[in-house]
This record gives C-alpha cells, sequence and structure tokens, in this order.
C-alpha cells in the first residue's frame, strides 16, 4: 500500500500497477484497445499488450486508467 | 458531476470517450448498460459525440443535485415541514385533565378553579413553573377547603391532585354546644345525635330557642355536658313578592345549522342567521390566538302572550325557584298560597305566601354554669 502511494507521488513518467484484480495505468500516451482479454496500450513509444480475463474498464481520469480484471501477463510489442 | 446511463454501444462510446480524453470518473455495467459519473461540463460534448447511444441523466451530484432534488419534491418536503411543526405543536396541547380526588363534587369544583386559570384541554402546555405558580394561587384564593394543590404535566395531559381541608368540628375543639332555632319555626322533625331533646315534633320554637341541650341533666342538676349534635328540620313561612310579564318570546329551533371557525373575534363564515345558539365543538388557546369551530343552530323568535293562568302558575314557580335559591335547596316547599294579586296590562303581581320545611338548628357554644337567655 504504501508504495502505492510512494509510486503515486514519486515523479515518475510513468507506471502500471497489477493488483489482484484490477489494474492500473498512469500517464498512457494512448490506449490502442481495450477488450474482454486484452489490453493494449502506448506507454512513452512502447505498446504493451496485458493478457487476462474479465477486462472492464472503471475509471478514466486525465491519464489514468482503472481497468477491472484479472491479468495473465504483460508482454512489451 | 453527473451520474448517466448509457444504453446501445456502450463499447464504441468508452472508445470515443477515451480517444477525445473525456474524463469517465466512474464506470459501471448495469446489465447492458452502462452507469457512468461525469463532470458536468463534458455532458454538451459527450452526447454530441455519442449521439448513436441513448444517454440519460439519473442524477446530479452537489448542490446542483439539491436544488434539484428541491424543486422536484418541493410539495413533499414542504408537507413533511408542516407535519412536523403539526406534530410539534399537538404533541403540546393538552388534550386531558385528570383530577385525582373520590369527591365527584369537589373535583368539580376544583376543574370550575382550573379553568378560570386557564388550565383547561385544547390549551397550549404551561411549563412546571406556571403550574405551580397557578396550583398556589388557588390554593391560597381557596384556602376554606383547600389545604394542598399539584398539577404536574404527563404527555399530552395534566394531573392534578389536591387534598381537602378537614374544618374540625367545633364539638371537638370546645366540647360543650347546644342546637339553637336560627329562626321562627314548628318543628317537623328532630333527630338528636348528641345531647338532650327540648322540644318535640309540633311544638313551635323561636329563634334562639335551645332544640337540643349540651347540658346532661339528672333532677334538675347538671352531671354533664357535651356539644349537642343533630337534625333539625321545621316549618317556616315566607312571603315572597313577584312580577310576571304576559308577554314573553318563544323560542323554535328550526332544522337549519352550520359549522363555522373562529379566530380572535373573526369569524370565517359570514352571518347567516337571524338568531342563533352556538356550540363549541373544538377550541385551542395558542400563544394569545383564540381559536374554534363552532356549531350555530339557527331559531326563531316569536312574540307570545301568557294567559292569565299561565302567568299566576308561573309566578308561584318562579317564587318557589328562587326562595329555594336563597334559603338553599335541602329544603322543601310545603305549601303555596296567593295573598294578594293584582292583573295590569302588561304584567301580573303577587304577594304569595310559601310554607317551607327546613333545617333550622345551628350551633351555639356555651361555657359550663353559663345561663342561656331563650327569650
Amino acid at each position: 500500500m504504501l508504495d502505492i502511494i510512494k509510486s503515486y507521488i514519486s515523479n515518475e513518467k510513468f507506471y502500471i500497477i497489477i493488483m489482484d484484480s484490477a489494474i492500473y495505468i498512469k500517464n498512457y500516451s494512448k490506449i490502442i484497445n481495450i477488450a474482454d482479454d486484452e489490453i493494449i496500450i502506448e506507454i512513452s513509444g512502447t505498446l504493451y499488450k496485458i493478457k487476462g480475463s474479465s477486462f472492464s474498464l472503471t475509471k478514466s481520469i486525465n491519464r489514468e486508467l482503472e481497468i477491472k480484471g484479472y491479468v495473465e501477463s504483460v508482454d512489451k510489442l | 458531476m453527473i451520474l448517466i446511463r448509457v444504453h446501445k454501444e456502450c463499447k464504441r462510446f468508452i472508445s470515443k470517450c477515451l480517444k477525445h480524453n473525456i474524463n469517465l470518473i466512474t464506470i459501471k455495467s448495469d446489465k447492458d448498460d452502462l452507469i457512468v459519473k461525469i463532470h458536468d461540463n463534458d455532458l454538451e460534448e459527450i452526447v454530441r459525440l455519442n449521439y448513436y447511444s441513448q444517454i440519460e441523466i439519473i442524477k446530479y451530484y452537489g448542490i446542483k443535485g439539491v436544488l434539484l432534488n428541491l424543486r422536484k419534491y418541493f410539495f413533499d418536503y414542504i408537507m413533511l415541514l408542516i407535519f412536523l411543526i403539526a406534530l410539534y405543536f399537538i404533541s403540546n396541547i393538552i388534550i386531558k385533565i385528570d383530577i385525582n380526588h373520590e369527591n365527584t363534587a369537589l373535583k368539580e369544583r376544583v376543574n370550575g378553579l382550573l379553568i378560570e386559570k386557564g388550565i383547561e384541554v385544547f390549551t397550549y402546555r404551561k411549563d412546571i413553573t406556571d403550574l405551580n405558580e397557578i396550583s398556589n394561587a388557588i390554593v391560597e384564593e381557596n384556602k376554606d377547603f383547600l389545604d394542598w394543590m399539584s398539577i404536574n404535566r404527563v404527555g399530552m395531559k395534566y394531573v392534578v391532585s389536591f387534598e381537602e381541608r378537614i374544618i374540625n368540628d367545633i364539638s371537638e375543639e370546645s366540647g360543650n354546644c347546644h342546637i339553637v332555632a336560627k329562626k321562627d319555626g314548628v318543628i317537623t322533625k328532630i333527630v338528636a345525635d348528641h345531647g338532650v331533646t327540648l322540644v318535640e315534633k309540633g311544638d313551635y320554637v323561636r329563634e334562639g330557642d335551645i332544640i337540643i341541650s349540651g347540658e346532661i341533666t339528672l333532677n334538675e342538676e347538671v352531671k354533664d355536658t357535651t356539644c349537642a349534635s343533630g337534625e333539625v328540620l321545621g316549618e317556616t313561612w315566607y312571603k315572597v313578592n313577584i312580577t310576571v310579564p304576559f308577554a314573553y318570546q318563544d323560542k323554535k329551533y328550526s332544522d337549519k345549522s352550520r359549522y363555522n371557525f373562529y379566530l380572535n373575534g373573526n369569524y370565517f363564515y359570514k352571518k347567516n342567521y337571524d338568531h342563533y345558539d352556538e356550540e363549541v365543538i373544538f377550541k385551542l388557546d395558542i400563544f394569545g390566538n383564540n381559536f374554534k369551530i363552532v356549531k350555530q343552530k339557527e331559531y326563531e323568535l316569536s312574540d307570545l302572550q301568557y294567559t292569565k293562568e299561565e302567568a299566576r302558575k308561573i309566578a308561584l314557580e318562579e317564587s318557589s325557584k328562587r326562595l329555594l335559591e336563597k334559603i338553599g335547596q335541602n329544603s322543601t316547599v310545603l305549601e303555596q298560597k296567593v295573598l294578594k294579586e293584582t292583573v295590569n296590562n302588561s304584567t301580573i303581581e303577587m304577594e304569595i305566601f310559601i310554607v317551607v320545611e327546613e333545617n333550622i338548628g345551628t350551633t351555639r357554644m356555651f361555657e359550663v354554669g353559663e345561663e342561656i337567655d331563650t327569650e
């Protein structure tokens, strides 16, 4: 928990937090695709593919995303 | 912020919003719909961009939401407020007064005193200080029969308790008294509880004569003294003069009646009947305002004339009634005789001789050895 708070207030360019049943992404550049089992997102010029299940967007404020679901893998494309 | 429901093309809705960097504060699924919280400012653009989706505003948050809610349910809030105010007032209105005492006559008397002081049903409750002041004032003004009184408020009723002042018998205080005649008369009944009877039924007594003596004598020697007591009834007589007019007004109620409202000297409905009697159905005194619901019954007055016989009969009845009011309702009228009768144009004047049976005994103290002058 403290790590999350620390990372939130730290001056990182971007980060992805993976939790038990959710995923939090800060400072993404562009969302390519959000599907039930896959999220493709561009962050600082790099494409990331997050695979899992039951993905559903629950929050989108400025450049932050909160997505509910179960993550199986995160790959750089 | 606003909560909206998006129906149809939900995925396209999210893509469009993400693409145009429109903030979606919270997103929830509800069957096939999305429930989304957005900023007020974004609504117009969202509707413009997502014309293919059906967007319905569920609620507003913040002050705007409160104001809209107030406007929507304004009447309900007003009714609720009125209800709460009415409930407050009603719960502070007294609806019953319980007077704790076994003597019904005393209860009625005390009730009358309470009403004079403003302690009655359908009035606003008084606080404990006022109640104490009122109870003290009533006791102070009625020391002859009240020893103590308390008025307590229990919910919507007053509970009144009081103690009667017991005046001790003179006989217990001094021990020596006679029963003497308080006026001239012929004894019709004599029952001695204590003392010796000196007269019999049928004897004529004059005012001051000893009827029941407190001296117990034997062979003309006073052996003992007591305070005589008993019942002495005697026949007495009075002369009453009365005048009765021949003309009178007969009051007859019609079938018409109605309800009216009264507030501080003004009636809600205008006067409809020339003559009417008013019956108070409901009364409320609150903060100096006097409100009543009354029933007004119309009656008609007719000018009529008694015949001589009727006027004579009324004169006899009225004279008895007035005499009994004066000498006490426990007395009985035995006989009436008209001594003189004068018939005028509009009145009849009569002088009536009335024989009455009443209590003619009264207690008089004496000291042992004192000579009683009965002449």
